[in-house]
C-alpha cells in the first residue's frame, strides 16, 4: 500500500511538474497581450469596453501611419515613444509640424482617426515596447 | 530691407489710426461735414492698411477681423476646429466704423471703440512670434498665395469695402504697394526670389487695372482673373514647390500645393471622398469598391421598408437631386421633408454639410440619412445585417477588410464609404467657365459680362466665392451662412419658418441662416433655396435684385443680404443667368445597375433597383 501510494505520489508529483512546465510554456507562448494602457479603476465596465476598442483602433492607426518615423530603439527593444500633452495637442493642428503637412494630411489620416491615435497616447502606459521579444 | 519695409508700413498705419482716433474725439459728429471729415481719414487709413494687407491677413487672420472685419459678429467653425462648438468673434475696425457712420444715430463712444479695438489688435503684429516669421522666405510665398486668391475672390467685389466707388482705386494702390514689397523681398532673399517672369506679369496686371475703368461695375473682372491673377497663382505655386516652402500656419490647412490653377478642383481639400478607404491607392481596388458603392446607392436594402434608396431623392438622372419636388417625400410617402434635397455633386467642397451645417463629414452625413426615421428609416445594425445577407456584398466587404486593419469586422463605415466613393466621382468634372478661365476654351462675351455683373453690381461674388461659387472663401477653411429672408411661398406672403443654422447654433445671428450653396450645375438642380420655393433661376435673380426678403416686404430682423434693390437691368439679369449656366459641368453620368445582389433572405429579393418611391 505504502509503495503504491509512493508511486502515486511520484506520478502525481511528476504530473504536477509536467503541468507546471506546460503552464509555464503556455504562459510564455500565450502570454497575455501587452497592456498598453491603464484605465482609472472607477471607470464603468461598459465604458472600458468602448474605450478599449477605440484604443486598439488608435494603436493600429499609429502603427500604420506614425510608427515608421516615431518608433525608437532603446536597448535593443523597439519602443513606442511617449508624448507630452503639449506635443499631443499640437499634433491635431498638423500644420505646426513641417513633416506632418505632407506625411499625414487630412486625406491620409482623418481628424477622427487622429483623435483615436491621440486617445491611445493619452492612456498608453509609458515605455511600452512594440512587441514582446 | 524687407523687414524694415514691414516695420515702416506698420508704423505709418498705426500713425494713421491714431490720427483717426484723435479726429473722432475732436470732431462734432452731429454735422454732415464732421462725418465726411472722419470718412476721409478712414479712407486714408484704409489705404495704408492695403499696403500691409498681404502680410496682416496671413500672419494673424483673427486680429485682422478686429482691424477690418466685415461683420459685427461672426460665428466661426473653421475646419481644424469643426469638432468644437462654433465660437463668436466680434469684428471691429475700419469697414464697420464706416458702415456705422451711415446709421441714423451715431454715438461717439461706440465709433471710437471700433477704432480703439483696431489699434489694440494692430499691436499683435509687432509680437516676436509674428515678426520672427519675416526673417525667412517661407511665410512670404504662402502670404502671397493668399493675396492672389483674394485678388480673385475678395478684393474686386467690395467684400470689405462699403463704398463701392473706392474698390478699384484701393485695388490700384494696393497692387502698387505690393509691387514695392516684392522688390524689397527680392533684395533681402536673393536665393528665393520672385522670377522676372512673375514680376513682369505682375506689372502688366498693374497696367491692366490702371487702364480699366475705376467703376467696379465696368471693370473687366473676367480678364483680370483669367489673364493675370490665375497665371500669377500658377507661378506662385511653382515657387512654393521649388523653394521648398512649408507652412506652419493653419491658414494653409486646406490649400493644396499641387493645384496648378485657381479653377482646379483640387485647389482646396473639403471632404475626404474615400471615407474609411482613404489610404487605398490601388485603382483596381478602388474601382471594385466603387462598383459595390454604386449597387448600394441604388439598393433599397438600406432603408427600413426596403423600398427607398439613396437614388430615391438623389436621382442620378437629375444631377443627384430631385428636380420635381420642392422638398422630397418623407419615409411615410405622405408628408414632405422640410428642406430641398441638395445635389450630391460638389458636396465635398464644403467643410460643413447640410443646409444647417449639421455634419462635419460625408461619413456622418450619410449615416444620419440611414438612421433618420423621416428619410431611410433604418438603423446601423439592421443595415449591416441586411447588406451582409447578400453574398456579393459580403464577399466584397470581407475582401476590403484588409485595407482597413483598424476594423476587425465590416462596419457601417465600410458600407457608407463605398457609397461616398461612388457618388464623389461625379464631382471631378469641369464647367465651360472653368475651361475658359484655364484658357482651354472660350465663352461667349455675354457670359463674361454676366460674370462681371456677378462680381460687382449684383454682389453675388461677396457670398458665392471664386472658384466653387459656394460659401467657402479664401483661404478656404470655413463655410459661411447667410440670412436671405427666403419666403415660405413664392407670393412672399410670409417668411419661411425654418430656423436653419439656429437649430445647431442657437444664437440670434443664426436665426433663419443657411449655408451658402454652390452655383455649379444650378440650371439642372432646381428648385432653389432651402425650401425649394423658387423654380427658375430668373425668379432667384429677381429675389436678390429686390433686396431679399426685406426688399420683398417681409420682416426679417437679421437679414445679412443687402436689403437695397440692386437695380439690375433686364440685360444684366439675362447675362447673369447665362454666366450661371456656364457653370454647368460636363459630367459623364452613368446608368442604373440592371440588378441588385441576391440575399439569403428571400423576402429581400423582391426589392427593385432604386426602390419604389
Amino acid at each position: 500500500m505504502a509503495n503504491i501510494s509512493k508511486i502515486r505520489m511520484k506520478i502525481i508529483t511528476v504530473m504536477l511538474l509536467f503541468f507546471m512546465v506546460i503552464a509555464g510554456l503556455m504562459a510564455c507562448v500565450m502570454q497575455p497581450k501587452i497592456q498598453y494602457y491603464d484605465f482609472p479603476a472607477d471607470i464603468a465596465e461598459e465604458a472600458k469596453i468602448a474605450n478599449r476598442k477605440m484604443l486598439e483602433k488608435g494603436k493600429i492607426l499609429y502603427d500604420i501611419n506614425c510608427a515608421k518615423c516615431h518608433n525608437k530603439k532603446v536597448k535593443g527593444r523597439i519602443i513606442i515613444p511617449d508624448f507630452t500633452t503639449e506635443q499631443l495637442d499640437s499634433y491635431s493642428v498638423r500644420v505646426r509640424n513641417e513633416i506632418h503637412v505632407t506625411a499625414i494630411p487630412e486625406n491620409k489620416v482623418t481628424t477622427e482617426e487622429m483623435e483615436a491615435i491621440q486617445f491611445f497616447f493619452t492612456y498608453k502606459k509609458p515605455g511600452q515596447p512594440v512587441t514582446e521579444q | 530691407m524687407y523687414i524694415s519695409n514691414y516695420d515702416q508700413r506698420m508704423k505709418d498705419f498705426n500713425e494713421d489710426q491714431k490720427i483717426l482716433a484723435d479726429l473722432i474725439k475732436q470732431t462734432d459728429i452731429s454735422t454732415g461735414a464732421g462725418i465726411e471729415k472722419i470718412k476721409a481719414q478712414i479712407g486714408a487709413t484704409r489705404t495704408s492698411l492695403k499696403g500691409l494687407d498681404l502680410w496682416l491677413r496671413y500672419l494673424e487672420p483673427i486680429a485682422y477681423k478686429k482691424i477690418n472685419g466685415p461683420l459685427p459678429v461672426e460665428w466661426e467653425t473653421e475646419v481644424f476646429e469643426k469638432f468644437e462648438q462654433p465660437y463668436k468673434r466680434e469684428g471691429s475696425g475700419l469697414t464697420l466704423a464706416e458702415l456705422y457712420l451711415d446709421e441714423k444715430h451715431v454715438e461717439k463712444d461706440s465709433l471710437l471703440d471700433l477704432i480703439q479695438s483696431s489699434i489694440f489688435a494692430a499691436g499683435t503684429y509687432e509680437a516676436d512670434s509674428i515678426t520672427r516669421q519675416l526673417q525667412s522666405h517661407q511665410h512670404f510665398f504662402l502670404a502671397n498665395r493668399l493675396f492672389i486668391l483674394n485678388l480673385a475672390a475678395i478684393y474686386t467685389t467690395g467684400f470689405e469695402c462699403p463704398d463701392t466707388l473706392r474698390i478699384i482705386p484701393e485695388l490700384r494702390s494696393m497692387l502698387a504697394e505690393v509691387n514695392k514689397i516684392y522688390y524689397t523681398f527680392n533684395e533681402s532673399f536673393s536665393k528665393t526670389t520672385l522670377s522676372e517672369n512673375y514680376l513682369s506679369l505682375y506689372n502688366s496686371a498693374i497696367a491692366f487695372v490702371n487702364k480699366e475703368p475705376a467703376d467696379y461695375t465696368r471693370f473687366d473682372h473676367f480678364t483680370f482673373i483669367r489673364d493675370y491673377v490665375n497665371p500669377l497663382f500658377q507661378m506662385n505655386q511653382q515657387f512654393i514647390v521649388q523653394y521648398r516652402v512649408f507652412t506652419k500656419s493653419y491658414v494653409d490647412y486646406s490649400l493644396n500645393e499641387s493645384a496648378n490653377s485657381i479653377f482646379s478642383k483640387d485647389l482646396y481639400f473639403g471632404q475626404n471622398a474615400k471615407g474609411i478607404f482613404l489610404r487605398v491607392t490601388d485603382q483596381q481596388v478602388l474601382d471594385e469598391i466603387e462598383r459595390i458603392g454604386k449597387l448600394l446607392f441604388y439598393d433599397p436594402v438600406l432603408s427600413g421598408n426596403n423600398q427607398r434608396s439613396c437614388n430615391s431623392c438623389h436621382k442620378s438622372t437629375a444631377y443627384f437631386t430631385d428636380t420635381t419636388l420642392s422638398t422630397s417625400f418623407q419615409f411615410d410617402r405622405q408628408h414632405s421633408l422640410s428642406r430641398n434635397t441638395p445635389s450630391l455633386i460638389n458636396a465635398g467642397y464644403n467643410h460643413l454639410l447640410m443646409l444647417d451645417g449639421k455634419h462635419i463629414s460625408t461619413l456622418s452625413q450619410a449615416k444620419d440619412v440611414l438612421a433618420n426615421p423621416l428619410e431611410l428609416g433604418s438603423h446601423e445594425k439592421e443595415v449591416i445585417q441586411k447588406v451582409l445577407s447578400c453574398n456579393e456584398y459580403k464577399k466584397a466587404f470581407r475582401s476590403f477588410l484588409k485595407y482597413t486593419p483598424q476594423e476587425k469586422e465590416v462596419t457601417i463605415d465600410h458600407i457608407v464609404s463605398a457609397i461616398i466613393i461612388y457618388y464623389s466621382k461625379f464631382s471631378n468634372y469641369y464647367a465651360s467657365f472653368d475651361m475658359a478661365m484655364n484658357k482651354n476654351a472660350d465663352v461667349e462675351p455675354a457670359v463674361k459680362q454676366g460674370f462681371n455683373v456677378f462680381m460687382s453690381k449684383a454682389q453675388c461674388g461677396t457670398c458665392h466665392f471664386v472658384p466653387q461659387f459656394n460659401g467657402v472663401k479664401p483661404p478656404y477653411i470655413g463655410s459661411e451662412f447667410e440670412v436671405l429672408g427666403v419666403p415660405a411661398d413664392s407670393g412672399f406672403k410670409k417668411l419661411s419658418e425654418d430656423k436653419g443654422r439656429y437649430g445647431i447654433n442657437p444664437v440670434s445671428e443664426m436665426l433663419h441662416a443657411f449655408r451658402t450653396g454652390s452655383l455649379r450645375n444650378a440650371e439642372y438642380t432646381k428648385p432653389y433655396m432651402h425650401n425649394g420655393v423658387f423654380t427658375s433661376l430668373e425668379q432667384v435673380v429677381d429675389f436678390y435684385d429686390a433686396g431679399g426678403g426685406v426688399g420683398k416686404g417681409l420682416k426679417v430682423s437679421n437679414q445679412t443680404l443687402s436689403t437695397d434693390s440692386l437695380q439690375l437691368t433686364d440685360n444684366e439679369k439675362k447675362n447673369l443667368v447665362l454666366f450661371i449656366r456656364s457653370l454647368n459641368e460636363n459630367i459623364n453620368f452613368d446608368t442604373a445597375p440592371l440588378q441588385l445582389p441576391v440575399s439569403k433572405d428571400k423576402l429581400l429579393n423582391s426589392r427593385k433597383v432604386g426602390g419604389e418611391y
